[in-house]
């Protein structure tokens, strides 16, 4: 399929997130290990998602609840994201994980 | 040539505390990674499951984690980790745990509970292989001694 052109990809970015938070196991989107994992958008960073240029994977970022297996949820976010991006390579980085009670960073 | 030296077998350096995870299941789909926190978090809950589990972490870090809580914002997320280190790899993670038992606890039937559960809920939540869990029972909590500010008797056992 079609690579995203740098003109579309703004917009990708923000629907794959858009897909990638109303997954029920995922709590948020989490910039990496380094926290580098972002999309530069006019007047805001998008944390969590970096559609790459070319054949370079798309990267995403999430802290996932644990109420269920980590593999599990990484495949059904890779099927979704995959599709979208024209069957591209997905890195996904689980940065963090949170309980399903206190599913906000602000707990308490 | 008089000696023949057997070929290195090049290990690829074993990632440390704090290196990310890769679950090799993954090839042209991309990769999959796997922060250390995460598989310490779950350690951490999963051996506090277990019944007779007091608290965990060695003197130094159960003091810090008594100030950090009463921090505003200092967060709670940091008591779910004490007392547990991990090492992860490619494939596999290593757990070392400290922990404080109750009193009256077979110390012996209860590390091999905590055991049993972490290495359960780290191989089914992160898919990783846990090649061991080690357990440090740092000290014995006693019934009575629940509101005294506890002295630690046991400093933080590894240094890293």
């Amino acid at each position: 399929m079609t690579v995203p052109t740098a003109a579309e990809a703004p917009s990708l970015a923000e629907r794959i997130a858009a897909v990638v938070t109303s997954h029920p196991s995922v709590a948020r989107l989490h910039g990496g290990i380094f926290g580098d994992v972002a999309t530069y958008l006019p007047g805001r960073r998008l944390t969590g998602v970096r559609v790459g240029e070319g054949d370079e994977p798309v990267e995403l970022g999430v802290v996932l609840l644990l109420d269920r297996p980590i593999p599990e949820v990484v495949r059904d976010l890779r099927t979704a994201v995959s599709g979208m991006c024209g069957g591209a390579a997905v890195d996904i980085i689980v940065g963090d994980v949170a309980l399903p009670g206190e599913p906000g960073p602000t707990d308490r | 040539m008089s000696e023949t030296t057997p070929t290195p077998t090049v290990k690829t350096p074993s990632s440390t505390v704090s290196s990310p995870a890769r679950l090799a299941d993954d090839t042209s789909q991309g990769r999959t990674t796997i922060a250390a926190s995460v598989v310490q978090k779950i350690a951490g809950i999963a051996a506090r499951e277990i019944s007779g589990v007091y608290s965990m972490g060695g003197g130094v870090s159960r003091a810090f984690g008594a100030i950090r809580e009463r921090i505003p914002g200092g967060g709670t997320g940091g008591a779910n980790i004490a007392g547990v280190q991990v090492e992860v790899g490619e494939k596999q993670a290593a757990v070392d745990l400290d922990i404080v038992v109750e009193y009256g606890a077979s110390i012996v039937e209860l590390a091999r509970a905590v055991r049993r559960n972490v290495i359960t809920a780290v191989e089914r939540m992160t898919g990783l292989e846990v090649i061991e869990v080690n357990i440090a029972v740092n000290d014995i909590h006693l019934p009575d001694a629940d509101n005294d500010e506890e002295i630690p008797t046991v400093q933080a056992a590894r240094v890293e």
